[in-house]
């Protein structure tokens, strides 16, 4: 019987150190010193010299029209909820319908209850109109 | 199966409910008074079912279905007249409202970690779209945003350490897995608490709770307060009755200092508030520091101290939002402490109730919140959390200044000057919750065993 081959690693660890808290200890402070060297430089070595079009929010070099904050239509926020939903049940009944010969009756009765109660959110978002594709309006 | 049934009855009966509710608006012309029948009738049936006393029920089980239930009826009732008038009346609202009690009622009667999770963000989705259903009131929509977000962030806390505590224990059941005891449960367990400390508002994670009570509808407001804090509460009596004595000797010292700083944060915050609403929040605030001083003494009659105290705070805090809710006029809440002057002449039911709910809420006799603060710092005491007892009560006394300087404009100056000065009328329903509230904290006052005797038959004599 040969001898099984004892496990490597490909790569030799890549810390000198046992791996520990030392070094992502270190990782943090360098982190910490070199935001606080470049926010303190930031602020110390700058000239400040507004002119108008530097005070202009930048756009990708287009110039801004209107007001930044106005009320977005979500009528395709609304579709993807209820995508989300209905995506999700989808899932739990194919992962029921795998284990269908184990589960039986009384796992159909389950999945019965499951789907009768998301298919009365169905027609409940259907009456109040959360499927109509209006801007204006919404549910 | 009939067994499962009568023992799932309160849960089923609230899920329905919600359904039938949701339905019933799915019908052409049904009339919007019924939503809050439907609602009251779904939300009463837990209380009867805890009243006739199920064979198999847990104990905390049965209380809460009860306790729940009253707060769920009670904030029904409150909320009925005052969202039609507002205009934010509907059938989600009142939907909204009882699947949230079915998530408080799994939270509290949890045996196990998922449903524990399970319970408190049913509980919490509910509540988020609940508090921002006035949709035309901007602040509203901020509160439920500043809910949502740490709320979220908590959530994830939560989750993290009761994967930590599986990791540690491999074990799902609540007991089961902190008995295990071990570093990774340990610290497990203190994620799991600052989870539920942030919907509890404990102090350092206590910031969201007055821009959320202010902002969101008074009633609403007073399902937040009791509802959600009671069956948070329930989970944190069980994690700290289950935890391992190792658990205990790390975590304890910073439950104590948690605990003294909700109390002084709570107390003292008050202090220099405008805003009725804002007051009853830290107010709120404060309390929870004393449910988790009980909590630490959980195992020396702390338990049984915090459940009295967690319903006698149900009682006050609906009473005290109640009447908020009921003395507003039609456009926001009455909020500012001077626009309460005098009214106590105008109004004296509903001034009266007002009033008796603060006197309950600074724990003065003979209201039930004296019984309660009696009872946690007693148990606290036996327990030998002596210097955090001595410091509870110096801040309960400061809590007093704040309850009398709202019931002091209520009553001391003549001149009128609230505005405005008459309110839409109370109705029957909202009246009837207010006076029941009022009367029931006086009750606990004056007769707590009839409430204590209760508590210790369900759960063994304690």
């Amino acid at each position: 019987m040969p001898p099984t081959a004892e496990f490597t690693p490909l790569l030799a660890p890549f810390s000198p150190w046992e791996p520990g808290a030392l070094p992502l200890v270190v990782f943090g402070a360098i982190v910490l010193v070199v935001m606080a060297v470049i926010l303190f430089l930031s602020g110390f070595l700058v000239r400040r010299r507004p002119t108008p079009s530097k005070q202009q929010p930048y756009e990708c070099g287009i110039r801004p029209t209107g007001p930044a904050r106005f009320r977005y239509p979500v009528p395709f926020f609304l579709m993807a909820v209820f995508f989300l939903l209905f995506d999700v049940e989808t899932a739990y009944i194919i992962s029921y319908a795998v284990a269908w010969p184990e589960l039986g009756l009384p796992g159909y009765l389950r999945l019965a209850v499951f789907v009768i109660v998301l298919g009365l959110g169905l027609v409940y978002a259907w009456r109040k109109g959360g499927l109509d594709w209006d801007e204006e309006e919404g549910l | 199966m009939t067994a499962q049934l009568v023992l799932y009855f309160p849960h089923l009966s609230l899920a329905l409910g919600g359904l039938v509710i949701l339905l019933a608006a799915c019908l052409r012309r049904t009339p919007a008074t019924l939503f809050p029948i439907l609602a009251g009738v779904f939300a009463a049936l837990p209380g009867l079912w805890s009243l006739a006393g199920p064979t198999g029920a847990s104990g905390i089980g049965c209380y809460y279905a009860g306790l729940l239930s009253v707060i769920t009826l009670a904030t029904v009732a409150l909320t009925a007249r005052y969202a039609a008038r507002r205009g934010f009346a509907g059938d989600a609202l009142y939907g909204l409202v009882l699947w949230s009690a079915l998530g408080m009622l799994l939270l509290a009667a949890s045996d196990d970690w998922l449903m524990l999770i399970v319970g408190l963000e049913l509980a919490s989705l509910c509540l988020y779209a609940v508090v921002a259903s006035r949709l035309s009131d901007p602040l509203g929509t901020e509160a439920a945003l500043k809910y949502f977000l740490p709320g979220a962030m908590s959530l994830a806390v939560l989750v993290f350490g009761a994967a930590l505590v599986y990791a540690g224990s491999g074990s799902l059941i609540i007991a089961d897995s902190l008995a295990a005891g071990g570093p990774i449960v340990s610290a497990g367990l203190a994620l799991a608490l600052i989870g539920i400390g942030f919907k509890l508002s404990l102090a350092p994670v206590h910031l969201w709770t007055p821009d959320v009570y202010q902002g969101a509808p008074a009633p609403i407001a007073a399902f937040l307060s009791t509802g959600s804090k009671a069956a948070t509460a329930a989970a944190l009596l069980h994690l700290c009755a289950e935890a391992s004595p190792e658990a205990r000797e790390l975590l304890w010292p910073a439950l104590a200092g948690v605990a003294g700083l909700t109390m002084a944060a709570g107390n003292i915050g008050a202090l220099c508030q405008k805003s009725v609403k804002r007051i009853l929040a830290y107010s709120s605030i404060a309390q929870m520091g004393y449910i988790a001083m009980a909590a630490m003494a959980v195992n020396d009659g702390g338990g049984e101290a915090a459940l009295f105290y967690l319903a006698a705070f149900a009682l006050m805090d609906l009473g005290a939002f109640g009447a908020v809710g009921l003395l507003s006029g039609e456009i926001g809440d009455r909020d500012d402490v001077t626009a309460y002057q005098g009214l106590g002449y105008v109004h004296p039911w509903r001034a009266g109730a007002l009033a008796i709910s603060l006197l309950s809420l600074a724990g003065l006799p003979p209201t039930a919140g004296f019984i309660g603060k009696f009872l946690v710092f007693g148990a606290a005491l036996r327990a030998g959390y002596v210097g955090l007892a001595a410091f509870g009560i110096v801040t309960a006394v400061i809590g007093i200044f704040y309850a009398l300087r709202v019931v002091a404009a209520l009553y001391m100056q003549s001149g009128v000057e609230a505005h405005p000065a008459i309110p839409a009328p109370a109705g029957p329903a909202g009246g009837l919750a207010l006076g029941v509230m009022a009367a029931g904290v006086l009750a606990l006052g004056l007769f707590p065993q009839s409430l204590l005797g209760a508590i210790a038959a369900l759960f063994g004599g304690g």
